[in-house]
Formats: structure tokens, C-alpha cells, sequence
């Protein structure tokens, strides 16, 4: 075992989780390399450095405030909690608002006011309307015949009988 | 009954109650609306999580705040619970994020107190240095102390959770790795450089070192 693979298990020997096969491996390269020996004592010197960083106990009333927020929270997540938790989702929901409010309130073309002569012809065209759903009326229309190429008709129905 | 036992890898004490069943086995009673089993859980991990949390967040306010914060994201997902990872997979993940996600947003705030005071300033906390050893506290001792704290808060976010999970947390390399989310090997490569940052900065207290305490 090389001091390199030595070096990337050391930490399992000096933390306690190596299996006794690798710890026995470890320790036999380290009695016998006076590089890895050192290597070892400052690991061994960083864990027990680390015992200083105390621990705590949670203060008495952490059960009672526990369960306290657990009462007044709801069962699923509120609104805003959901909304945090699913931010890509809101600002797709908030693009397409902000898209329907911007057709809504955009300028629509003017198109001109219709001229009282326009306004006169179309009114005509509405009066008449009842003529058109007279079938026999439309059926013998025989000014048709009389305009230019009108002698064609052979692909146009004879009557609407 | 409950009895406390002391991990002999990392020096934590859990709660055992000698009756227990496994976390999953607790966590489908807490599913199916057994809040004994919830008490169970919480009995079990309530020491352990604030103490990782604290030596996060340095703030034993905040710690205890996050640390119910992951208890009741446990207790609503309880529900949709699947048996699958280890609880404590599932526990400390929320725990790590909470913490992370606390650690950034008052990033700024945090600054600004470290300046001033943080809790182990103060002076030490309720359980773990009796009294008559606080009275012969020196401030060598404090400055030490502070030194190692500042040396592992220096850390980047990921290595830190990793040493504090490997180095109190009576977690394998596997469960440590799935709960940063990372691979086995990714995961010893990560602590492998921690604890080598560790080394050169806390060198200077090392006791052969010449003027301990003074090299940094």
C-alpha cells in the first residue's frame, strides 16, 4: 500500500468507520513511514480539535413550542409557501397575466365611421333580405340571363326547384 | 422507558427506548396517526438535530427554530410518507437545507454579528462544560475554541455539512453522501479536502506548535 492510498484512508482510521482489515493495513504502513505517522497524528490532532465545538441541549420548551407551531399550522402549505416552493410554475402563471392584460388594454384600430351614403346602401341591403329567402323569386330571376356571359350555365343549377 | 446511549463513534447521545421499533416502523405509525410515535421520533432525534443545526447556524434561537421547522415538515409530509431512504436520510436532508437556506439569507446579518458576539462567545452551553470547568476557563482556552469554530465556519457550505455530519453524526459515509446528495467516493474526496483545510489552519494550535494560538 502506497503512502497515496494510505493518505486517502486515513481518515476511516482516524474517525473509526475503516473495517479491521483496512485499519490493520493502515497501521502497519504508518509503523513503518514516518511521513504517514505524521500524517496521522495531525488528522488525529484536527478530530480532537474538533471536540471543542460544543453541543447543546434544545431549551425546555422546545417540545411545548413545537407543538404549538404544529397546532396553527395547517395541514398542507399555505398559499405563499406553496407559491415559494413553486416559483417556476407562478412566474409562467404571472407571464401569461401580464400577457392577457397587455391584449386587453392595448390600443384597437379605429377603423373609419361608415359614410351615411355606405350607412344608406347597407340599410338597403338589410331591407331586402326577405327577398332573398323567396326561393321562386330567386328561381326565375330572369335579369341574370341578361348580363354579359351569362349564356354559361352549364355547370349552374337550372332552378333551386 | 426512555435511557440515553452514548454513540462510541461520536461521542451523541440518543434517546433509546429499549421498546422501539425502527424509525420507518415509527414514521408509518406517525402515518397512520399514532402521535406516541411522533413523540418517539422527536425524543430520539430532538438532541442530535439542534446540535447539528447550532454548529451550523451558531445561534442556538435559530438552531432550535429550524430544528422544529424540519420536525413539522416531517410531521406534514407524514401523509405522503414512503418507506424508502433511512429517516435519518430523510431528517437531516431537510435539516441541511434548512440550515443552508437560513445560512444565505442572513448571510449579511450573520456578518455583521459575528463582529460583535455569537453564542459560544458568551460562554458555554447548558449541558456539555460543567461549571467548575467554565470557572477555569481561560481565555486561551476561549480563543482556542473560537479559532476551530471560525476554521470550520470558513469552510465552503458543503464540506462544512459534510465534517459536521461525519464528525458528530453517527452516520455512515453512505447515508452522510445521500443526504448531500453526492456519491460515496465524491463524498471522501469532499471530507478528504475539509479536514486537509482543517489541518493547515488549525496548525498553529497544534501543541508542538511554536506560540500556540498565535500563528493565525
Amino acid at each position: 500500500m502506497d503512502c497515496e492510498r494510505i493518505e486517502a484512508a486515513l481518515l476511516a482510521v482516524v474517525d473509526g468507520r475503516a473495517a479491521k482489515q483496512e485499519r490493520e493495513r493502515v497501521e502497519g504502513h504508518v509503523a513503518a513511514c514516518g511521513a504517514c505517522a505524521r500524517r496521522m497524528e495531525e488528522m488525529q490532532g484536527v478530530w480532537s480539535d474538533l471536540d471543542s465545538l460544543r453541543a447543546v441541549e434544545p431549551s425546555p420548551s422546545f417540545d411545548a413550542r413545537l407543538r404549538a407551531r404544529m397546532a396553527e399550522q395547517p395541514a398542507r402549505p399555505r398559499f405563499f409557501e406553496w407559491m415559494t416552493g413553486n416559483m417556476r410554475l407562478v412566474a409562467v402563471v404571472a407571464a401569461l397575466v401580464a400577457v392577457a392584460v397587455w391584449i386587453s388594454l392595448r390600443p384597437t384600430i379605429q377603423r373609419p365611421a361608415p359614410s351615411s351614403a355606405q350607412a344608406q346602401q347597407d340599410f338597403a341591403v338589410v331591407k331586402n333580405l326577405p327577398v332573398l329567402e323567396n326561393y321562386d323569386v330567386v328561381a326565375n330571376f330572369d335579369v341574370l340571363s341578361d348580363l354579359p356571359g351569362a349564356e354559361d350555365t352549364s355547370t349552374q343549377p337550372q332552378s333551386l326547384e | 422507558m426512555a435511557e440515553l446511549q452514548l454513540s462510541a463513534a461520536t461521542g451523541v447521545l440518543y434517546n433509546l427506548d429499549p421498546m422501539a421499533t425502527t424509525d420507518v416502523e415509527l414514521m408509518l405509525g406517525v402515518k397512520a396517526g399514532d402521535e406516541a410515535c411522533f413523540e418517539r421520533l422527536l425524543a430520539k432525534y430532538r438532541t442530535p438535530l439542534v446540535s447539528f443545526l447550532y454548529r451550523m447556524v451558531r445561534n442556538q434561537a435559530t438552531a432550535e427554530d429550524l430544528a422544529q421547522e424540519a420536525f413539522l415538515r416531517v410531521f406534514r409530509a407524514r401523509k405522503d410518507y414512503v418507506p424508502g431512504a433511512k429517516f435519518t436520510t430523510w431528517l437531516f436532508r431537510i435539516a441541511t437545507n434548512l440550515a443552508l437556506n437560513s445560512l444565505r439569507d442572513s448571510r449579511r446579518h450573520l456578518r455583521d454579528l459575528s463582529v460583535d458576539q455569537t453564542d459560544e462567545d458568551q460562554g458555554p452551553g447548558l449541558d456539555v462544560i460543567d461549571p467548575a470547568a467554565e470557572i477555569e476557563e481561560t481565555l486561551v482556552e476561549r480563543e482556542r475554541a473560537k479559532r476551530i469554530w471560525d476554521a470550520v465556519e470558513a469552510l465552503p457550505e458543503k464540506q462544512r455539512v459534510a465534517v459536521l455530519l461525519h464528525k458528530y453524526q453517527d452516520l455512515g459515509y453512505d447515508e452522510i453522501a445521500r443526504i448531500l446528495g453526492c456519491s460515496e467516493s465524491a463524498l471522501k474526496s469532499l471530507l478528504f479536502r475539509a479536514y486537509e483545510t482543517l489541518r493547515v489552519r488549525l496548525a498553529p494550535l497544534a501543541p508542538d506548535a511554536t506560540g500556540a494560538g498565535k500563528g493565525k
